[in-house]
């Protein structure tokens, strides 16, 4: 599996590879090299660049609200899966993206072939306990909701190969000495199809539910 | 006289008597200041982790005759609480504090609903999960302290207070 260091090195990796191989002089050692690298690079460049929002190529190691191991997506394939990100801290956005996603999900014809799987934006503060919690308390079935987090540098690495934009703001002083942030973020929601393939997004906090229990009954 | 003089006389006579009515029939009532006419009104917030955040709603209405501003906000559910925000920006939604006081201006009303404004509770001392109560004091320049009793419910589920 692919780091976040790889990852953020790309751009420094790929441009004197490409000079190398456009030259007109070449020795066996390059070659080697080239026939190695050029698909790493496809790999890297296409799976990690230019996937638009939703998609992914790699695999996270990643534990659910009860500590179970995930690895995302692959062991979600063969089920239709709908993607949201949350994160605990988050007092009014993320609620109303869960609060829509639960009213759809009550609406499906049928919903044991849906997985519902709800990612941190924060892995820092959103612990296994923390996501647990927040399901409890708004009373969601977690059988087929997985609330996702992990190593910050995998959960970061996910979301930066989803394009989700984020950034931490809103730095309070707690009032036990400590600091409490927020994080301003994109509220996208990606529906997949059994076999990966995106099939619908909806803005998070414009969901209209009625409309993504139809996407999903409609999916094979 | 018009249709519009009629009911600006009903409305100049009718309020302050309704206001008197209300006055004398609930008397423990401390909602409404002789001074200020503020109406707190469809308050509920949402569920929320203990040491961490839950949002409260509704709506804050100034029925009176003055301009009236939100001073301070304070519950015994957590000791941070503050009037944010939502706007989007950079292709996201960002959360900004309003400073208090917040004014209302006599007619006004200041809504909060999901996706808008809000009133942060932050740090909060318990978990608040849905169905629960929890209180608020909200103090206004004019029509004083005011206390609010809510439920704890969701977006789809709005308890009615
Ligand atoms: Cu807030």
């Amino acid at each position: 599996m692919m780091d976040t260091a790889s990852m953020s090195k790309q751009p420094t990796f790929v441009a004197p590879i490409n000079n190398g191989l456009l030259g007109a002089s070449r020795n066996v050692w390059e070659s080697t090299l080239a026939a190695f690298l050029l698909p790493l690079m496809a790999i890297l460049f296409f799976g990690g660049c230019s996937n638009s929002v939703g998609e992914t190529s790699r695999v996270y190691k990643l534990t659910d609200e009860r500590g179970r191991t995930v690895t995302f997506p692959s062991d979600y394939r063969g089920r239709k899966l709908v993607v949201s990100y949350i994160y605990t801290h988050c007092p009014d956005v993320c609620i109303v993206t869960t609060t829509g996603l639960e009213k759809a999900r009550k609406q499906l014809a049928k919903s044991d072939d849906v997985t519902f799987v709800s990612i941190t934006l924060d892995p820092r503060r959103d612990d296994t306990t923390a996501l647990r919690q927040y399901a409890e308390l708004r009373g969601i079935d977690t059988k087929n909701w997985h609330f996702l987090t992990g190593p910050e540098s995998t959960v970061d690495s996910l979301l930066d190969e989803m394009s989700l934009v984020r950034r931490r703001s809103f730095i309070e002083q707690s009032q036990t000495g400590g600091e409490l942030y927020f994080i301003d973020h994109d509220d996208p929601v990606v529906l997949w199809d059994r076999k990966g393939e995106i099939r619908a997004r909806f803005k998070g906090t414009e969901l209209n539910p009625d409309d993504v229990s139809q996407a999903i009954n409609e999916l094979p | 006289m018009n249709y519009r003089n009629r009911q600006g006389w009903s409305l100049r006579l009718g309020l302050p008597l309704l206001a008197l009515l209300a006055a004398c029939a609930a008397p423990e009532q401390p909602q409404l200041h002789p001074t200020g006419g503020i109406r707190i009104t469809g308050m509920w917030g949402t569920p929320g982790i203990a040491g961490r955040v839950s949002a409260a709603y509704g709506t804050i209405t100034n029925h009176g005759t003055e301009p009236d501003s939100l001073v301070a906000i304070s519950s015994p559910a957590a000791p941070l609480i503050e009037v944010h925000q939502m706007v989007e920006q950079d292709g996201m939604l960002r959360m900004r504090g309003m400073k208090l006081p917040v004014a209302i201006a006599p007619g006004d009303s200041l809504a909060m609903a999901p996706g808008g404004t809000h009133l942060m509770l932050m740090e909060l001392h318990q978990s608040l999960k849905l169905g629960d109560s929890i209180t608020l004091h909200l103090s206004f320049a004019h029509a004083g302290k005011q206390e609010v009793r809510f439920q704890i419910g969701n977006e789809q589920n709005r308890p009615q207070n």
